[in-house]
């Protein structure tokens, strides 16, 4: 039990500073250093925008209309309608009238935005895909940023950008604000140290067409389309950047039920790509992303470890339990003095760092207070739940959308 | 979308969404507390001050050691004699072990530079062509030009075939198998799937 006990303390207490030293070296030699973002010339590649959506009405005139801001005039905007049941293909068409370089896709049937993405793929002139929400504001500068990575070198795949949360109303969304801007932007970073990244943000990612090809595009049946296509990219040996200058800014859901629901499908999603790429971890020539998937698997066990230390301590209010078993409390002692401490240290590490791309998270500071407590005990909750999900769920079928949840 | 009323959410009525204005960017951030009554807003707060207290309560004894250092005393009986956190061996250990977090990882970060920088080892492959896409899809490269011009429907059928309605009754029939991709990757033969009506 001694051995358990000091795996659930020690587990993330030695993943946090690899988060945080991550990030200090990400900053230190990469995000310090001076970029050109490309000029646009006759010669500029042309850039297809690609955006998903099932029910956007509300807010896919926004998305769209702020793309008129990019300072990169050489692209073109495909909509996917996947067969929307409110007014969504009604103001795509209405948006036509205003927006010369915007296409329209409509799937008849719901197919997931795996297969959106595949369709709009075909569908685009440009060599480069940018791929945004129905929800997101893109800065306006993004597509030079990504441009540069691509034509820097040939070796690149895909980009990533920094999705930024606007709704703050609810003390979920607050808290929310400070995860994206902290723990999960400092994971990419350190990723991104490590050598491969487990998966770009949907919300806001660019790709080469020619790897997306090479791997065949999206697939239609993995529930997060997005860190399967990161694991086929980076298998196929294609590097995965991560541009935190890249601001994308995105609504999170507000309610319990929408953030379990969402929490729900991007845990079982990594589930099922660890369980599909797993027979290819035996290969040395994929030996650069074992970092990646012994962290998502030691994570799962950790969920699974910290659920069973719960059950024993409550079996133990209803049964003697052997000495080697027993559990008097599980309300930690210095061992959570410490987690607390280095639990605040990445917070704080990760709001100094990234708090140049957006200010207002420091008015948010008093809300991160409940990120671990929060946070930590619903991921694993969702971690339980979702990896039977995974383990059960018939490989065949489409991985189709409901109506997100966009907060208020 | 979560239906208000429904979950951690109560509102009276949904107030309608804020939208952003463009030239100014005013709009941008969403923080609409004035939707929630005053009971709300108050009691969100509660709970965030009862969240502090809770926290504070737990790293009293490290508040201790930095606000009043004749409490080290007592913080060494909390740590060492009764806690027992094994002794102070672990915290060297503890040091010993970040720091090598920290060298790994920056080893790593510097072998990779000197590994990868300046030096490309993926040879450039040349941009998707048309022809790329038709063999994909198994439709021909005309088909392909006139899917990159227009706004399509798209049916998609049980028997891996998809049809793009391309207005002016212009069907183009292609294969789309995500599940088995060999089929994709498989050489072209004479008949394409393509057929236009």
């Amino acid at each position: 039990m001694d051995y358990i006990l000091d795996f659930i303390y020690f587990y993330p207490m030695t993943m946090a500073f690899v988060w945080i030293f991550g990030t200090i070296i990400f900053q230190f030699f990469r995000d310090n250093t001076p970029r050109k973002t490309i000029d646009e010339g006759p010669d500029s590649p042309f850039v297809s925008v690609l955006i998903p959506c099932h029910n956007e009405e509300d807010c896919i005139e926004e998305t769209i209309r702020y793309l008129s801001k990019q300072t990169y005039k050489n692209f073109e905007i495909i909509t996917v309608d996947d067969a929307s049941s409110d007014n969504t293909g009604k103001i795509l068409k209405n948006l036509q009238t205003d927006f010369k370089n915007l296409r329209i896709l409509t799937l008849k049937s719901n197919q997931g935005k795996g297969t959106g993405l595949t369709m709009a793929a075909l569908h685009s002139k440009g060599e480069y895909l940018v791929c945004i929400d129905a929800d997101a504001l893109l800065d306006k500068d993004a597509i030079k940023r990504f441009l540069w990575h691509f034509q820097t070198s040939p070796r690149v795949g895909a980009i990533t950008g920094n999705p930024k949360v606007r709704n703050r109303t609810t003390i979920l969304a607050k808290i929310q604000v400070g995860e994206y801007s902290t723990i999960i932007g400092m994971i990419k970073r350190a990723q991104r140290i490590l050598g491969k990244i487990y998966t770009v943000s949907g919300v806001v990612v660019a790709f080469r067409k020619k790897a997306l090809l090479r791997v065949g595009f999206w697939s239609n049946n993995m529930v997060t389309e997005d860190i399967d296509i990161s694991w086929k990219l980076q298998l196929d040996h294609w590097d995965i950047r991560y541009e935190p200058r890249v601001l994308c800014w995105i609504l999170v859901p507000e309610t319990l039920k929408g953030l379990w629901r969402q929490r729900l499908r991007w845990s079982q999603g990594g589930s099922e790509v660890l369980l599909k790429y797993a027979p290819f971890m035996f290969k040395w020539k994929n030996r650069r992303i074992w970092p990646i998937f012994f962290e998502y698997m030691t994570s799962i066990i950790w969920c699974y470890c910290m659920f069973m230390t719960l059950v024993i301590w409550l079996m133990g209010f209803f049964i003697d339990m052997p000495p080697e078993w027993a559990l008097n409390s599980i309300i930690p002692g210095w061992t959570g003095i410490l987690l607390g401490t280095i639990c605040l240290l990445q917070l704080f590490t990760g709001l100094a760092l990234d708090a140049k791309y957006d200010r207002t998270v420091f008015k948010l500071i008093p809300w991160l207070i409940w990120y671990p407590a929060i946070f930590w005990m619903l991921n694993c909750i969702i971690t339980i739940v979702a990896f039977p999900k995974a383990v059960m769920k018939k490989k065949s079928a489409l991985a189709v959308w409901e109506s997100p949840d966009r907060g208020l | 979308m979560g239906k208000p009323g429904q979950g951690t959410i109560e509102m009276t009525e949904k107030a309608p969404r804020i939208k952003i204005n463009i030239e100014t960017g005013e709009g941008l951030i969403i923080e609409r507390t004035d939707i929630f009554s005053k009971v709300r807003q108050y009691s969100s707060w509660t709970y965030n001050v009862a969240a502090w207290a809770i926290w504070l309560m737990l790293m009293r004894p490290l508040i201790v050691i930095f606000l009043w250092y004749l409490g080290f005393k007592i913080a060494r009986f909390q740590m060492i004699e009764l806690e027992g956190f094994r002794n102070l061996h672990f915290f060297m250990y503890a040091l010993l072990a970040v720091s090598c977090i920290f060298l790994a990882m920056l080893t790593w970060n510097r072998y990779n530079v000197f590994l990868f920088r300046g030096k490309e080892r993926r040879k450039p492959l040349p941009d998707c062509t048309d022809a790329d896409f038709a063999a994909y899809y198994k439709i021909t490269q005309s088909d392909v030009e006139i899917l990159k011009n227009s706004n399509v429907d798209i049916y998609f059928s049980e028997d891996e075939t998809i049809i793009f309605g391309c207005g002016e009754n212009k069907n183009i029939k292609a294969l789309y198998a995500p599940l088995l991709l060999e089929k994709h990757f498989a050489p072209v033969v004479n008949t394409q799937l393509s057929e236009k009506e």
